[in-house]
């Protein structure tokens, strides 16, 4: 018997494409199950929100978001996707002084990013938008069959402690705010609303009239007014509004911003070990494929921010 | 890394690789600005909420094409990478379908959220 | 014609690494496989503690009096340290025993000998995958001894229990219960370690598997353990995520009073009050079981992968039908992918989708009746060598036929109306897991055991640890269906405080006991695996004259694996050709003379 000829077997089996490619190519696709599910929870959330006023979702002008910071956000990842791919492409042409500019300039627009992000979180803190802070739920007295409608008196009483975590939040805001020096109109009006929420005591002897505590409702609807007097007049006022759904649109808006900034400061501190290298000169054309997966990352930020943006600010 | 249909030359094909990207580039910029003004339009009620919303989201995934094929390279690895992809745009959009009955439908848009919900379909 | 690459030997002559780097800080896959395989025997240890604990409970509510037993204990335990027991338990099974033992352990050792690789693609990525689940081991134990106690919400965690958002500036102290304060939140961040491990891995089984296998390995030549470890690296990426994700937005409930899971108008328990809520409860359910549903393929499929090579070498016959076999594996996992409302069925989620959810469920159950027949084909008319590995996959074959079908009941909706969290459905996770996956896992230790230590373990040990736990597992898990079927629920501290139990408490006795004897016959693999490390027979390279490539390496495999790259020329199941001396033709081995080169 003769033998048997068989092929030369295939020598390298798998994928024509670098293994670093491959594995950062599936480590993308688990960042992209990431934030679908992030932005997907929010998408269903949102969506599952009455649609109707009052209890729509918050408008960008409620929650003091400024659209325009958010597309100047979106120029500046963009020019930095674009900075990043120059840098791979300098070095595919061994020019690495030209690679490392572009690297740095990548790095400071991540910087810059990173910078807008902090002046818009920053802003969040000043009018309190923050997540278990926002009135909300707030209950009016109990309405509809007065003493005998016990369903709405349990629900009042249910809700009631949700209501009075605002009450007493206010209250220490309005008492911070007399004691600071603002806008005079404004100041009277804080004040008049302090002492109405504050209990009366009586001097010795003294016989006082009883006024009633306006409910969390009530506070939380002059707040309002307040605070869009204070916006007409260009004032900031640490006081938080009552804002239906305010809770989960922030805490939405922390998680994705949040997570979403955390994969930024990633990409810079990595940028910013690709700097070190080449300044004490060991970066090199060799390294041509590892800039390319740092900007395959980049990229990816990128497109989650293009998609974070609009639904969040726009939309 | 060769490319099929460019200029022979080492260089010229590199300076069409610049070429796209800045292109890309420009047009990201000028789409980011469309859907700015798309936002702003809507605000202002020269068009309804329906076409800016439409305009918006269709931006974003034009902008999301763009750096995926140009940026990242995908005109050229497209082949031998959306069997990776493919998948989990598939399972994603599903995951997302398939919340929707519970968080979205479940809702009623006119109800206030404090009392309990009405079933829509009648009586259950 | 060789293009045997030998630089392995070579280059790894030059230095000598020293004890912290060769064998704790390990970057060699083999190593590291070991450690995940000494990690998850620990835990399985206390989390089989905390099972018998369970059953403790369950048997004896109010205290052993038996006239015959020399140990009386008159206490009870609470229902808050039950519901402790009974969520850390499961929680320590899956996390920390089998998905560590299962992809850490047989994934990391068996994946680059079985293709012929050196190592892993990244194997400092494989070091660090490992090392990652220290935090979560520290994290989890630690959360016994904090203050209000382990996680007590299940392994599922729902909230409003697990995640009621802490009164702002009060502590981590939770409204909801005690358990769910700082303990919680050691059990979200220990899972989140965990998972994070797992991607790592995933990622570089991944990657090693596509584009590192040697020469003439071709995908359709791997043999099932790989494809298994493969597809379970698959659902893994895409699934862990979502988990990730419901982690932490938890997480972020419970810390800075985020709204994600708590409904609008917040919640009272007692004295204290939640927040003003908003978001939903029920998105929960669905993040998680998003997850844990190809989780708990997650645990059965690479157990599927190694005992389809353990049967056909002990069958000393091909693999029956290997493509339908990979096909299924892979229409298994897809699947799973779109049924995880069947956990969420009794949940008030909208009942149109729990339609959808039945009829993939029940499809399920067809690519694993394609295994199940094809394994039957394997050994059918097989001269069987009945080795302990052996037995302990067939075990795995038959065992899982019951856990199926008793999973197919569960999947029709009408059905799971009645049995949901009763104990019908304790007794299926316990078919599938412990008789299933964890025989798979006894099996893959007993089958490569000499590979790993270069030892053989104990043949009649093993199959005396076989065959009482064997017994005692059937023992143990069968009779939960009846009390299931009779409407005994599942987590309840005191079913005696139920008088239509009453006449299934004795079954509840008699599966205690058989729990306790069941952890007794674990000692006896124990003592086997431990002395066989240091006194048991020295194995060859091929003691059971196996084709995959691994047998071709010494045991134990030096760094490097292969003296030579292997080149492949034929598939992993070429047993019993009547044509040659030997009734085995390992995979690397020159085409012999006189037998037709194979078509593929």
């Amino acid at each position: 018997m003769t033998q048997v000829v068989y092929e030369r077997p295939q020598e390298h089996m798998g994928m024509p494409l670098p293994t670093p490619k491959v594995a950062m190519w599936l480590f993308l696709v688990t960042e992209i199950m990431f934030f679908t599910a992030l932005i997907g929870t929010y998408i269903v959330l949102r969506h599952g929100t009455p649609a109707q006023s009052p209890f729509k979702w918050p408008a960008p002008h409620q929650v003091h978001l400024i659209e325009w910071i958010g597309a100047l956000n979106t120029f500046v990842l963009i020019c930095s996707s674009f900075t990043v791919v120059l840098a791979h492409h300098a070095a595919v042409k061994a020019d690495m002084k030209k690679a490392t500019s572009y690297v740095a300039i990548t790095l400071a627009l991540g910087g810059v990013f990173l910078g807008i992000k902090a002046y818009e979180y920053n802003s969040k803190f000043q009018h309190d938008i923050l997540p278990g802070h926002i009135g909300e739920s707030l209950p009016y007295p109990a309405k509809g069959g007065g003493d005998n409608d016990l369903k709405a008196i349990e629900r009042e009483k249910h809700e009631h402690a949700t209501g009075m975590q605002y009450f007493h939040r206010v209250q220490l805001q309005l008492e911070a705010i007399k004691k600071s020096s603002i806008d005079a109109e404004i100041q009277k009006e804080c004040n008049a609303l302090l002492d109405a929420m504050t209990a009366t005591t009586a001097a010795e002897g003294q016989a006082v009239a009883f006024h009633r505590p306006p409910s969390p409702a009530e506070v939380g609807e002059r707040v309002n007014e307040i605070l869009e007097k204070a916006e007409k007049k260009g004032v900031t006022l640490h006081l938080t509004p009552a804002i239906p759904f305010g809770n989960l649109w922030a805490s939405c808006y922390f998680a994705m911003t949040g997570f979403h900034a955390l994969h930024v400061l990633g990409g810079v501190v990595v940028f910013a070990i690709i700097l070190l290298m080449a300044v004490i000169g060991r970066l090199g054309p060799q390294h041509s494929t590892m800039l390319e997966l740092v900007g395959l990352y980049w990229h990816f930020v990128d497109i989650v921010w293009i998609f974070l943006f609009p639904l969040l600010y726009l939309v | 890394m060769t490319e099929t249909g460019h200029p022979t030359t080492h260089d010229a094909a590199h300076d069409l690789r610049v070429k796209a990207y800045f292109t890309v580039f420009i047009a990201l910029s000028i789409f980011t600005l469309v859907s700015f003004i798309a936002n702003e339009a809507v605000r202002q009620g020269w068009i309804d909420l329906y076409t800016s919303v439409t305009i918006i989201i269709a931006v974003a995934v034009i902008k999301a094409i763009l750096v995926g094929l140009i940026f990242m390279h995908l005109n050229f690895d497209w082949g031998k990478v959306y069997f990776i992809i493919v998948p989990i745009f598939i399972l994603g959009v599903m995951m997302m379908m398939v919340l929707m009955p519970d968080t979205v439908i479940a809702w009623q848009p006119s109800q206030n959220p404090l009392e309990p919900p009405v079933s829509t379909t009648g009586t259950r | 014609m060789s293009v045997s690459h030998s630089h392995s030997a070579e280059a790894h002559a030059h230095h000598e690494l020293s004890f912290l780097r060769k064998y704790i800080f390990s970057e060699d896959h083999k190593i590291i496989g070991i450690q995940f395989l000494f990690s998850g025997l620990i835990f399985f240890l206390i989390g089989g503690t905390l099972a018998l604990l369970v059953r403790l409970q369950v048997g004896f509510p109010k205290g052993i009096n038996l006239p015959w037993f020399p140990i009386s204990w008159g206490g009870r335990m609470s229902p808050d340290f039950y519901a402790m027991v009974f969520s850390m338990h499961a929680t320590i099974m899956i996390f920390f025993v089998i998905i560590p033992l299962l992809t850490g352990a047989f994934g990391n050792f068996t994946i680059p000998l079985m293709i012929g690789a050196r190592d892993m693609a990244f194997p400092k990525l494989n070091m660090m995958s490992y090392w990652f689940m220290w935090p979560a081991f520290a994290v989890i134990l630690s959360s016994f001894f904090v203050e209000g106690g382990a996680g007590a919400s299940g392994w599922t965690s729902y909230p409003l229990l697990a995640s009621a958002t802490m009164p702002a500036g009060e502590g981590f102290h939770s409204p909801a219960s005690p358990h769910s304060g700082i303990g919680q939140i050691c059990w979200l961040v220990a899972l989140l370690f965990v998972g994070v491990s797992s991607m790592m891995g995933s990622i570089n089984y991944m990657t090693t598997i596509i584009n590192l296998r040697a020469p003439g390995m071709t995908m359709f030549r791997m043999p099932m353990t790989v494809w298994a470890m493969f597809i379970t690296a698959i659902l893994q990426s895409m699934a862990l995520p979502v988990l990730t994700v419901a982690l932490i937005l938890q997480l972020l409930d419970k810390t800075i009073n985020t709204t994600f899971f708590l409904p609008p108008g917040g919640m009272a328990f007692g004295n204290w009050h939640t927040g003003p809520g908003g978001g939903q409860t029920l998105l929960w359910q669905h993040l998680f079981w998003f997850y844990s549903h190809p989780a708990v393929y997650i645990m059965i499929l690479p157990a599927m992968g190694m005992v389809s090579d353990i049967i056909s070498t002990f069958a000393r016959k091909h693999l029956f039908g290997y493509k339908p076999m990979v096909l299924a594996i892979a229409g298994i996992a897809g699947l799973g992918f779109i049924v995880w409302g069947h956990h969420m069925f009794q949940s008030g989620m909208d009942p149109r989708l729990g339609t959808g959810f039945m009829i993939a469920t029940i499809m399920i159950a067809l690519p694993s009746a394609v295994k199940t027949f094809n394994w039957l084909g394997t050994i059918w008319g097989a001269n069987i060598q009945y080795t302990t590995a052996m037995l302990n996959a067939l075990a795995f074959v038959a065992m899982f036929v019951i856990g199926g079908l008793s999973g197919i009941f569960m999947a029709a909706t009408p059905v799971d109306v009645y049995f949901h969290d009763t104990y019908f459905i304790v007794a299926h996770i316990h078919y599938v897991l412990f008789m299933s996956s964890i025989f798979g896992i006894f099996g893959g230790i007993y089958y490569w055991f000499p590979k790993m230590f270069g030892r053989l373990m104990n043949e009649k040990w093993g199959k005396v640890h076989f065959v009482l736990t064997f017994l005692f597992s059937n023992c143990t898990f069968f009779p939960m269906h009846i009390i299931g079927i009779a409407g005994h629920p599942r987590r309840y501290y005191d079913s005696t405080l139920y008088r239509f139990l009453d006449n299934v408490q004795p079954l509840n006795q008699f599966m205690t006991i058989s729990a306790f004897l069941l952890a007794l016959a674990q000692i006896i693999f124990l003592v086997n695996f431990f002395w066989s490390l240091f006194r048991g027979a020295k194995a060859g390279a091929n003691p059971w004259h196996s084709n995959t490539l691994e047998w071709t390496a010494p045991s134990p495999p030096p760094h490097g694996n292969f003296v030579q790259t292997p080149i492949v020329r034929r598939g992993p199941y070429e047993y019993g050709n009547p044509d040659m001396e030997e009734d085995y033709l390992p995979q690397a081995e020159p085409q012999p003379s006189g037998i037709p080169a194979p078509a593929h």
